[in-house]
């Protein structure tokens, strides 16, 4: 016998819960709110108890009544999790006080709250201890997640994603033409940001091994749990069925621009015979004067005229006000057993870059069923279609950055636009037949024409998913199988142009012509993942004091990668112009396939044994068998925590409301790449600095034997964790913190370790290794005002310090990044992992630099290279505040790297040319606090001996690898949003459920110190890779912010 | 589950593959350095070339001040890659003797590139990181490396057995013609035994004499051991590969070096129309490291197409790059003769050779013969002044095709005697004598034993 009991779930301003869950207490029965917070659900009779739990709000547990009331619930918001459920390894949700480890969560409101298209964007400055890098915070762009600083010196060190179970490949894939190729540079992003903020339930953060060692191998670097936006059962009465709404629009501009000078234009006065060199990308002319000058080439008589005086605008100008249209519709409806929700989304985007474009559309699909009493059925999938044309950047003609940042301060860029006009057209024909260019610099492309005629086209589909069958035994003890899988499909095509121009113009000054081979590349990467998981779960309270959870389960797990990358003659380009395909190939064209799959056989088990709801152990144990390592990895960890508020007196649990203790140390395993046991051949190509030969070569075919040492006995890598954590609240709730101390020791590094190349070869793959990370995290809260009217002010921050040292490590600074400019990101010995390694200023024992004692120019320190710092922040941090008052709600978040540094390309190129801020001081001047050789053989204070700017600006030869290193600090508001939810009974009358409309931003606004007077530090010409903290002319970071309106019928 | 987990071999790379793969891979991998950066650095300071003012990619050579990082490349292709498949064709031929035979005789050629550019080098222990899990070997004195070299190139001319199969278009360089190893490797060993000519006289007069006595003989005319390239891209010749690529897209760095320019006109050689290409001003060099004069960089002379040099001309492609060329096996007999060493004709071997580089770049030596102060062998003179015009012919001769050669012999005789010191110099009045060792030797090897200065002289190198 049983009644229906139904009711609504509230928060503190009266507002509906969607998705809390109402559970009959004792059993597994129960159900989930409805957008409106509704609930309705069968109560046997003998039970009397409802728990209601909600994300982000404390438990309650309630009378059930007998039926003929409507109840009314309303949750008490809850910071620390006093009976806060958290979703972790395989997708289980747990209570949070039962956990030995350090856990954090951002409701999918938090994530969404700035605005964010990207879900690892959106978290930067939510958890204490992660460290989130964007290259650009455009649509698509690349994101990397680190927790607790890297471990692995050259594998991956993001933290691992899983969404509803399901692991997915966060890797970034690609052969030439993705980001990390500095001539050729394209961010074609990374693979975790597919998903829709919009579909995220929650995301809860598994920090370290002890919160993710059943994931092995994957999860030694913590885990990202995604939890999707899942149907909600209705009883009778309930309406079947909702529409969830949410359309916006958001603008972008770049966050940060070099600082220019705007004093000296064009030309050379320095060195050459024109001073006022019309051909120049140089600004080192004259002083401007504001008098009416040619400009450009002289073409069939004719030549423009403009002043002569600084555009201080003229790099902004280039630039659109890019524009991002998100619209998003869910179908969310369900019947007492059975739900689903059917999300579409689509993203279009125009990008600053005119003419660039990313659009992405996606469908979810979750549904779940009680196909009987004892069994039950769900299926999640999610599917996204990319197409977007990108902009690339780097070195060289593709570049727009590159030919941008070159333009004289007296340009007037927008006049350039028109490729059509002679005076900006890099190729066409004059009227006898011959390719001109009319376009005024001989040294570097109009920007125009590279926006045009170099495109990076991008096509991605992409489905994941799982189905997931259950039998319940009996009421604790439950089977279930999770069928997953992750497939997708990203093409990336490049097209660049050939052409070869002479000079247009008429005085015989432009002698030189421009040139491009043209490309056309194609790179297809299929990758293809499957997962299945059998699992045995148990709920049982063994007796009045001890309760027992957990479960014991098998993986089976196949992942594959296959790429073909083939384009035209990367020497001879293309034959005929406009033409792009692999057959206009001149000379051979260059084509590469391969294939990677890697197999995992697991079993494992996670069980949490608790003490009257107080003190509770957990273990985790797994063991692995995979196809690249030749013995099985066992893993495991252990877990405690003690929850002592429980020893309170009621008295002080008015004033400290809750406090838990927790310890926990954990061993995990990292397997290794496929294919590292045996030295093989390939194909031969032969390399010089630049030009190559490949064979086959004059129709005689070659193989040549491998450069890497293969290695049978590789071990898999292991991460050993213990860390010690609390968690506080006080003044109900008021006041809150958690804070973490952990140490991790990551050793059996896999490295191919350098070898001299007289050994024939220039790697071995070896276990050698060890990396260390030590810090401690912060999250705190802090509520001081919440009136009865509704009113309520939050404080919240995070502070993480990391301290990271390579311990050992049997090679010399292993370059974890690229290596140009004399500059490279190395692991070495003694120093943290991501230390920059290049030369220096020449230095006396006081620190003083040595100038040369006739040029006054600073020396170079011969010697070598040195050690600077690294690409990891010191310290970082966050903080931020929520107002809310009836239906508004104010929020703003700031985050903060402090130390670090950045390797800047731009600083490079701004100064070679002449037209950033510090080169507009040109007289001769002593270089600050140095020193000079004498005859004496000793050092001297220098206070007379000047330098000329021009030459150290100009003079790359002059500069060390240390003039390209910026301090990284910054702070940044990260977000910020203000929204108006309208109150209830404005909806009653219309169809609507509720409507909320919102101005948000992310990315708003940047304070760096006055060093840095060049880019947003977070760039990175490496994407989501390990080479962070090299800014090789990258994509500019956007502000984005705009409005979204969000309703429900 | 051990079944399915058994996926791990590479389907990507295969784990064994026939010798006739490995061999015309050395071969090209061999000429892609010596023809290619090397020849870049051994052009410019024999004084053939010089960086033009108005680019910036090979400044660094004529300043004097190349890095170790100038020359990773080079040397990790010529260990890494050339020698070590012919390592592996060793250890594979089986009863393809030839293969050996020829693997080894190129072995030596490599050996004695590296050490005459870089001195004391990895020999005995080289080659063994899997084989014998040197991971770091040990440096050789060049005394010991150059008796290794020698050693390797006669066992090697030993195995030679025209009874056993020989290879045929997988040899890039003879076509598998074992006569003409033989004779090369002769001819190797007669340039390696004069390399020694001045530092241990004895031991190279005994060597010289030994390789007449065996009656094998030394390149002849048209016998010039060379890899020929074709226009494909892919297929250039590495020095117009160099210059014909995506990132350095035709930019002509190198331009005719006056040292070269005037010496050759005041001789009226007409060799200067094969081995530049004429600027605006005709057949005019730049002083060498001179790039103060920025306006006129088009009015000089630059490297022709049939050196590889020119950028611009797709003829460059096809250039050759040599290992041994008829005209060095003919000065060099004729340096033995000079010095009473076998049993030459030296005066009639110079001219023979003069007529030889001729022909090669097509052109009638008989003007130039009879006219040429340089071509006027002094029979008359003492032996230094016969060795002077050897070299300095050998000079003239290896214009641009051998620069590296050239360099080596300037260093071993100090011919031509009219070298300048690079405008440019970061190293005073001071000339190179050698490279620096590479960057990633010096940090990979944990038994290197130090840097040398580029003014340190190797161990021959006693003039």
């Amino acid at each position: 016998q049983s009644r229906p009991v139904k009711g609504q779930v509230l928060d503190d301003r009266g507002e509906g819960i969607p998705g809390a869950s109402v559970q009959i207490k004792g059993s597994n029965a129960g159900t989930i709110t409805d957008i409106d917070g509704n609930f309705s659900l069968e109560v046997p009779d003998d039970d009397e108890v409802l728990v209601i739990s909600a994300i982000g709000y404390a438990n309650q547990e309630i009378n059930a009544g007998d039926g003929d009331n409507v109840l009314s619930v309303k949750l008490k918001t809850s910071s620390t999790a006093l009976n806060e459920t958290i979703v972790t390894a395989n997708a289980v949700r747990r209570e949070k006080r039962s956990l030995g480890y350090s856990t954090a969560q951002v409701s999918g409101n938090d994530l969404t709250a700035g605005g964010s298209v990207s879900p690892l964007n959106a978290l930067a400055g939510k958890v204490a201890g992660m460290n989130v890098t964007t290259t650009s915070g455009a649509p698509g762009s690349s994101s990397r997640v680190v927790l607790r600083g890297g471990s692995s010196v050259l594998g991956n060190n993001q933290a691992l994603i899983v969404v509803d179970g399901v692991p997915v490949n966060n890797a970034g894939l690609g052969t030439a033409g993705n980001i990390g190729n500095l001539s050729n540079q394209v961010d074609y992003g990374n693979r975790g940001n597919d998903i829709n903020p919009d579909d995220i339930e929650s995301i809860s953060v598994l920090k370290g091994p002890a919160a993710t060692a059943l994931y092995g191998s994957s999860g030694a670097n913590g885990a990202l749990m995604i939890t999707t936006k899942k149907g909600n059962r209705r009883m009778g009465g309930a309406s079947k069925m909702d529409v969830e709404v949410n359309t916006g629009v958001a603008f972008s501009s770049i966050l940060k621009y070099p600082d220019f000078q705007n004093s000296y234009g064009q030309g050379n006065i320095y060195e050459g015979a024109y001073p006022e060199d019309r051909r120049e990308n140089f600004s080192w002319g004259y002083k401007f004067d504001n008098e009416q000058r040619p400009w450009g080439q002289v073409i069939n008589g004719k030549t423009r005229v403009k002043p002569y005086s600084a555009i201080p605008d003229n790099i902004s100008d280039f630039f659109n006000t890019g524009t991002t249209y998100n619209n998003s519709v869910a179908i969310n409806g369900g019947t007492e057993t059975s739900a689903f929700r059917l999300g579409f989304n689509a993203l279009n985007s125009n990008s600053i870059f005119p003419g660039k474009d990313y659009n992405k559309y996606g469908v979810t699909f979750n549904g779940n069923v009680d196909l009987s009493n004892r069994f039950y059925a769900s299926v999640n999938f999610d599917y996204s279609k990319i197409n977007s044309d990108l902009p690339a950047f780097g070195q060289g003609n593709a570049s727009i950055l590159d030919n941008l940042y070159q333009m004289p301060r007296d340009i007037p860029i927008r006049e350039l636009r028109n490729l059509n006009d002679p005076f900006n057209s890099m190729d066409y024909v004059d009227t006898n037949g011959v390719h001109r260019y009319g376009y005024y610099g001989a040294y570097a492309l109009n920007p125009y024409y590279t926006l045009d005629s170099f495109k990076n086209t991008n096509k991605v589909d992409r489905l994941f998913g799982n189905v997931t069958v259950g039998f319940k035994i009996t009421p604790w003890l439950k089977l279930e199988d999770r069928l997953a899988t992750d497939v997708y499909s990203d093409r990336r095509y490049q097209k660049n142009p050939i052409f070869n121009s002479e000079p247009a113009d008429e005085t015989g000054l432009y002698t030189r012509p421009q040139s491009n081979p043209g490309r056309y590349s194609e790179d297809l990467i299929n990758s293809y993942n499957i997962y299945n998981d059998l699992m045995l779960s148990i709920n049982k309270q063994l007796n009045k004091d001890f309760y027992l959870t957990g479960y014991v389960g098998q993986n089976i797990t196949q992942q594959s990668v296959t790429e073909t990358y083939a384009s035209t003659n990367e020497d001879g380009g293309l034959v005929v112009p406009g033409y792009y395909n692999l057959t206009n190939s001149n000379g051979p064209a260059f084509d590469v396939n391969s294939e990677s799959t890697k197999r995992k056989v697991r079993v494992y088990t996670d069980l949490s044994l608790g003490y009257k709801n107080m003190l509770f152990l957990g273990v985790t144990g797994a063991k692995d068998w995979v196809s690249t390592v030749k013995n099985s990895i066992t893993y495991g960890g252990i877990n405690g925590s003690f929850v002592f508020s429980e020893l309170f007196d009621d008295k002080t649990k008015n004033i400290w409301n809750y406090g838990k203790l927790r310890v926990s140390y954990a061993r995990v395993g990292n397997d290794a790449n496929p294919y590292l046991w045996t030295t093989t051949y390939g194909r031969t190509t032969l390399n010089g600095d630049f030009g190559s030969l490949i064979f086959p070569f004059n129709d005689v075919p070659g193989f040549s034997y491998g450069d890497v040492i293969g290695n049978p006995n590789i071990k898999p890598e292991y991460s050993t964790e213990f860390e010690i954590g609390t968690e506080n609240s006080f003044f109900n709730d008021r006041v809150s913190f958690d804070f973490s101390y952990y140490n991790k020791n990551s050793g059996d590094q896999i490295i191919p370790v350098a070898l001299a190349a007289s050994s024939g070869f220039k790697n071995k793959t070896l276990n050698a290794g060890l990396i260390t990370n030590h810090g401690v995290e912060l999250a705190a809260r802090f509520t001081p005002i919440r009136t009865r009217s509704g009113f309520k002010w939050e404080i919240f921050g995070t502070y993480a310090k990391n301290v990271n040292l390579v311990k050992e490590l049997e090679t010399n600074n292993l370059s974890i990044g690229n290596a140009i400019n004399g500059a490279t990101i190395v692991a070495t010995v003694g120093k943290p992992y991501g230390t920059f390694y290049t030369d220096g200023y020449l230095r006396d024992d006081a620190g003083h630099v040595v100038v040369d004692a006739t040029t006054g120019l600073p020396l170079i320190d011969k010697s070598g290279s040195k050690f600077f710092g690294s690409y990891m922040p010191k310290w970082q941090a966050s903080w931020g505040t929520t107002l809310s008052y009836k239906g508004f709600t104010l929020y703003m978040l700031f985050d903060t790297k402090q130390g670090g540094q950045f390797f800047s390309r731009t600083r490079d190129i701004l100064a070679f040319v002449g037209t950033s801020k510090e080169t507009e001081d040109r007289d001769p001047q002593v270089w600050a606090n140095s020193v000079y050789e004498g005859t004496d053989g000793a050092y001297h204070t220098n206070t007379d001996i000047k330098y000329n700017p021009y030459f150290f600006y100009t003079g790359q030869a002059n500069r060390p690898g240390e003039y390209q290193l910026v301090d990284a600090s910054y702070v940044k508001m990260r977000e910020a949003r203000l929204s108006y939810t309208l109150p209830r009974k404005w909806m009653d009358k219309t169809p609507f459920g509720s409507a909320t409309v919102s101005v948000y931003g992310n990315n708003l606004f940047i304070w760096t110190p006055s060093s840095n007077q060049f880019t947003d530090p977070e760039l990175s010409s490496n994407g989501a890779g390990n080479g962070q903290g090299f800014e090789f002319s990258a994509m500019p970071s956007q502000r984005n912010y705009g409005f979204n309106l969000k309703f429900t019928f | 589950c051990k079944k399915y987990r058994d996926i791990n071999t590479n389907p990507n790379n295969p784990e064994i593959v026939d010798i006739k793969l490995l061999l015309p891979s050395a071969e090209a991998g061999i000429a892609q350095q010596v023809g290619g950066k090397f020849q870049v650095i051994g052009g410019m300071w024999s004084q053939y070339w010089t960086q033009s003012p108005v680019a910036s990619q090979y400044r660094v050579v004529d300043q004097y001040q190349i890095a170790g990082s100038d020359v990773n490349n080079g040397w990790n292709g010529l260990y890494a890659d050339a020698l070590m498949d012919l390592q592996k064709i060793v250890e594979l031929s089986g009863s393809q003797k030839n293969y050996a035979a020829i693997a080894k005789i190129l072995q030596g050629y490599t050996f004695q590139v590296l050490t005459d550019q870089f001195g004391d080098i990895p020999f005995s222990e080289a080659l063994k990181g899997e084989s014998a899990n040197i991971t770091s070997p040990h440096y050789d004195k060049q005394e010991d490396v150059y008796k290794g070299i020698i050693a390797l190139v006669q066992e090697g001319m030993n195995e030679l057995d025209p009874n056993s199969p020989a290879p045929g278009t997988d040899d890039l360089i003879y076509g598998g013609d074992l006569s003409e190893w033989q004779r090369f490797g002769n001819t190797l060993l007669l340039k390696m035994y004069m390399r020694l000519s001045v530092k241990s006289p004895a031991m190279a007069e005994a060597g010289v004499d030994s390789l007449y006595a065996s009656g094998i003989g030394f390149l002849e005319e048209g016998e010039t051991a060379q890899i020929t390239y074709g226009t494909a891209a892919g297929s250039y010749n590495p020095l117009y590969s160099e210059m014909n690529n995506a990132v350095i897209n035709q930019t002509q760095n190198l331009i005719a070096s006056a040292t070269l320019t005037d010496s050759m006109n005041a001789n009226e050689d007409e060799r200067l129309t094969a081995f530049y290409t004429a600027g605006s001003g005709g057949y005019v060099g730049n002083d060498q490291g001179d790039i103060s004069t920025e306006t006129d960089a088009s009015s000089f002379a630059i490297p022709g197409p049939a050196v590889g040099g020119n950028a611009v001309n797709l003829a460059s492609a096809t250039a050759p790059v040599l290992f041994i060329s008829d005209y060095e096996s003919l000065l060099l007999q004729a340096e033995a003769a000079a010095r009473g060493w076998g049993d030459g004709d030296a005066a009639e071997l110079f001219g023979r050779a003069i007529s030889a580089n001729f022909d090669a770049y097509g052109l009638d030596a008989t003007d130039y013969l009879a006219n040429a102060r340089w071509a006027q062998y002094p029979a008359a003179g003492t032996m230094e002044e016969q060795i002077e015009f050897i070299i300095t012919q050998k000079w003239f001769c290896m214009c641009g095709n051998e620069g590296l050669e050239a360099w080596t012999e300037w260093r071993r005789t100090g011919y031509p005697g009219f070298f300048v010191i690079s405008k440019s110099s970061r190293i005073g009045n001071n000339f190179p004598q050698r490279f620096p060792y590479p960057d990633e030797e010096v940090t990979n090897n944990a038994n290197f034993p130090g840097q040398k200065s580029i003014t340190d002289k190797v161990w021959w190198d006693v003039n």
